[in-house]
């Protein structure tokens, strides 16, 4: 964990991008601490999405640093962002629907068996591992063959997050998680993020529903206008307060 | 935040699937059934032609010539792409290997290793094709299957091209072996075993799968969906120039106009097989089999005393069938937990 002095995981300082002449994100600084829920909020076309892409390596900050563990660095690519355990979720691209949990889970990084010159798919160390892992971020009731299609939104959501954790996720992005979920499915992946978080996972999470990001987030990081309007824990600012921020009351 | 201990109790939800459910997730049901009806069928109609050891020689050459293009389309639909031009590299590459060794003074196995390695670059530049210029390959693969068309006539000059006869390569890659029965049927098996094992069993089968299935996800994973894509679509063209060889086993010639049908063909057997149109999903063994069904209505039809233009007809039926119950068994499948 090298140079985790501050113990701060991940910390923008000062970050801006502009596309030409249109500034989509000026001077927006916040930090996530391990086991940190950071809730990013903010109206549609505030630069919420455009942070993102920018932590997750998609975007080059047109200025300011960015300090990964302590040290500043700068991202190269999302492999790069990646590699440093900056895993990002999104809504639809998490999963190959067609193809079973495990086989989803393992994609890319598939247990294989060395036999001579070629290497073969370890089928049972998949199946297996991946139901150890399910259980562990507290999916009891789903077989690791299952084809990914058969799976709630909830249930999709849970998988892909659990794969990022498992392969090494310090910080997990989650972009609108349970834009498309029942109450009961929202609920299930908000318990998994808890699950992940006592793991010492840091998460940054971008949330529409005040109550919900309210109800699980630690911070709240408030964009409005590419600025960060201001960066409150939890307890110094309720749902109201922050519907009013958002409704564009100072 | 107790609703995920609440499903503790034993649920509905199983952690075994069922053993309904792991007969129905089997892709090859369809075209296992179909054959067992077809069978049946054609015994009747013909009972004592149809199970003699000439028909099941004639009906397994058939369908290695037809099988192994299905080994490698079923692998390219799988991962969501089509080679429309599969006949046209088929028919180039036979005549390519007759002129090669007959006019070209080549030693066979030299024409045989140029053939292939043209049947593959074929299968490559379609697939780059594709990849470079973001088109479907429906449409792009249309094209070069004109292209090639025109290139064998120009090739061929509209005739049967020989190999070398009674050249000892050519027979153990495809020679008679008696009762109707040639070597190509070895082959064939042979590949489609490797190819199953493949697709199944390695890392590489799991991103063809992947990309098919939904191809930004895979990327996002770092899966290296255009290679992958292009693998499957040379491997197309290596089977297309391995399924010429295989007639050249058969006939000793290549003829310009042969294997039009070929790509159709090699689409149905994969469809009939249980491969998705749309990618993510198939089995090679499927589409062996379905060469298989399509090669024995063919025969089945002749032993009966029928017209064989019934054939087209008969596969047409079987193909929609086979769409048609895949569709709704996948869709079932894909909703069961």
């Amino acid at each position: 964990m090298g140079s985790e002095t501050s113990g701060v995981r991940l910390e923008v300082r000062n970050l801006s991008k502009r596309f030409g002449s249109v500034v989509a994100l000026e001077d927006v600084s916040f930090s996530v601490r391990p086991g940190e829920i950071a809730g990013l909020v903010g109206d549609n076309g505030a630069g919420k999405s455009t942070a993102i892409k920018l932590i997750c390596g998609y975007y080059r900050p047109s200025g300011g640093t960015i300090l990964w563990e302590g040290a500043v660095t700068e991202l190269e690519s999302p492999e790069h962002a990646r590699s440093l355990g900056i895993q990002t979720v999104y809504q639809d691209l998490a999963l190959v629907n067609t193809l079973s949990i495990a086989r989803n889970f393992f994609l890319h990084a598939e247990p294989v068996r060395r036999l001579g010159p070629v290497s073969f798919l370890n089928v049972k160390e998949m199946n297996e591992r991946t139901a150890q892992i399910l259980r562990d971020i507290g999916i009891k009731d789903l077989n690791p063959t299952t084809p990914v299609s058969a799976l709630s939104g909830g249930e999709r959501q849970a998988v892909a997050i659990g794969r990022t954790y498992y392969f090494g996720g310090k910080l997990l992005i989650l972009d609108e998680p349970t834009s498309a979920l029942s109450v009961k499915q929202t609920q299930k992946v908000f318990s998994i993020i808890q699950e992940v978080k006592a793991k010492g996972v840091s998460v940054i999470l971008i949330e529409h529903n005040m109550i919900h990001v309210h109800d699980i987030a630690d911070r709240l990081v408030v964009v409005r206008h590419g600025n960060v309007y201001g960066d409150y824990a939890k307890a110094d600012v309720g749902v109201a307060d922050l519907e009013r921020i958002l409704a564009g009351a100072r | 935040m107790s609703s995920v201990e609440e499903r503790d109790a034993p649920s509905p939800r199983l952690n075994r699937p069922s053993l309904m459910h792991r007969i129905v997730r089997v892709p090859e049901l369809m075209v296992l059934a179909a054959l067992l009806i077809v069978i049946i069928f054609f015994v009747i109609m013909a009972p004592t032609t149809f199970l003699s050891a000439r028909n099941i020689g004639a009906v397994l050459t058939a369908s290695a010539q037809l099988g192994v293009a299905a080994v490698g389309m079923s692998i390219l639909i799988i991962a969501g792409e089509f080679d429309i031009s599969v006949g046209s590299n088929y028919a180039f590459t036979g005549i390519a290997i007759g002129l090669l060794s007959t006019t070209g003074g080549l030693p066979t196995w030299v024409a045989v290793v140029l053939g292939l390695l043209i049947s593959t670059a074929i299968g490559l530049a379609n697939g780059a094709i594709t990849i470079g210029t973001k088109i479907p390959s429906f449409i792009t693969t249309l094209g070069t299957w004109l292209v090639w068309f025109g290139l064998t006539l120009a090739l061929s000059k509209g005739y049967f091209v020989p190999v070398k006869a009674n050249d000892p390569l050519i027979a153990v890659i495809g020679g008679a072996l008696g009762y109707q029965f040639y070597a190509s049927v070895f082959w064939w098996v042979g590949i489609g075993i490797i190819a199953i094992i493949l697709l199944g069993r390695t890392r590489l089968g799991n991103w063809i799968f992947a990309v098919g299935g939904n191809a930004e996800a895979a990327r996002a994973v770092g899966v290296p969906a255009n290679r992958v894509k292009l693998f499957a679509f040379g491997l197309v063209g290596l089977v297309a120039g391995i399924s010429a060889l295989f007639t050249l086993g058969q006939q000793g010639s290549m003829a310009p106009l042969y294997g039009q049908n070929l790509a159709m063909q090699a689409i149905a057997a994969s469809v009939i097989g249980g491969c998705l149109l749309s990618g993510g999903a198939g089995s090679v063994l499927g589409a062996m089999l379905g060469a298989v069904l399509m090669s024995m209505i063919n025969s089945g039809l002749i032993l009966a005393g029928a017209p064989t233009f019934w054939y087209q007809t008969f596969v047409g039926a079987i193909v929609i069938v086979a769409v048609v119950i895949n569709t709704s068994i996948s869709r079932r499948v894909a909703q069961m937990k």
